[in-house]
């Protein structure tokens, strides 16, 4: 049964992973702990970045193995970038490990920490997750 | 540094460059792997004890898509940082520090793709990985 937490929406997508993250209209405010609790394990197996209402600029999805991230400071863990008016999908096999906690936020800066600025468009998100 | 590229012509418009010992400088092995624009496809991202012989450390990949003289390790920044655990010794644990990502899309290089590889999450460069840290790429 689907879980709402603020603007995310947990499932049960796959076998593999047991949450489906849905995040919409996702800027340069991080959402913290998207898996629903901080401190504990999880691994990331899949991330879909839809930008198609975001035809103005290429979108960066930062995600941070951190609790409470700050966007420009906080080193992302994991980045990833979506061209601009465009759905892109990634499959990570053994999936990536996380630690403190997932955050995710987007921008439209490359590298792990400089710009913060956001989007002209709507940034949807989507992570298949395993929490521990 | 030792880097080597080796490319293999696949069919299909699909290349497989193979970047052995990326390390966390820019030299001419690490920039410019397609010779322009180009589309990744999947990426191997090697970093386990089967690999190299020896126990590595965490290392972070990161991918530019700047092929100018202005690439400078540490101060350019990434468009894609991708971790790869650390590889470990023993019974079972072989295959640990590996991973394959899939992006059936394509990630497309406008300029061209650059490697580099570190011990350091963020825009940082300052360590190289601590073993071989090698990369295969499915790139048209």
């Amino acid at each position: 049964m689907p879980v709402e937490v603020g603007e995310s929406t947990h499932g049960v997508p796959t076998a593999l992973a047991n949450l489906l993250v849905k995040i919409t209209a996702l800027s340069t405010t991080p959402r913290n702990n998207i898996t629903g609790t901080a401190s504990t394990d999880s691994t990331l197996y899949g991330v879909e970045i839809d930008a198609r209402e975001n035809p103005g600029e290429h979108v960066f999805l930062r995600i941070f193995d951190h609790a409470a991230p700050t966007l420009g400071t906080t080193d992302a863990h994991v980045l990833l970038r979506c061209l601009k008016g465009l759905k892109t999908s990634w499959y990570f096999k053994r999936g990536i490990p996380f630690v403190v906690g997932m955050s995710v936020a987007v921008t439209i800066s490359p590298g792990a920490t400089s710009g913060a600025d956001p989007p002209t468009g709507q940034v949807d998100v989507r992570l298949a997750v395993k929490d521990s | 540094m030792a880097v080597a590229v080796n490319v293999a012509d696949v069919g299909l418009d699909r290349v497989i460059i193979e970047v052995t010992d990326v390390e966390n400088t820019v030299d001419r092995s690490s920039k410019d792997l397609r010779n322009g624009p180009a589309t990744v496809y999947s990426l191997e991202l090697d970093n386990s004890f089967v690999n190299d012989g020896t126990a590595g450390t965490k290392n972070w990949i990161k991918l530019y898509d700047d092929i100018s003289t202005a690439l400078v390790a540490g101060t350019s920044p990434p468009v894609f940082i991708i971790p790869v655990a650390l590889s470990l010794t023993g019974d079972g644990v072989a295959e640990v520090g590996f991973e394959l990502m899939e992006c059936p899309d394509g990630m497309p290089f406008e300029n061209g793709i650059s490697i580099l590889a570190s011990q350091q999450g963020g825009d940082d460069m300052s360590l190289k990985p601590g073993a071989a840290m090698d990369v295969r790429m499915l790139t048209s």
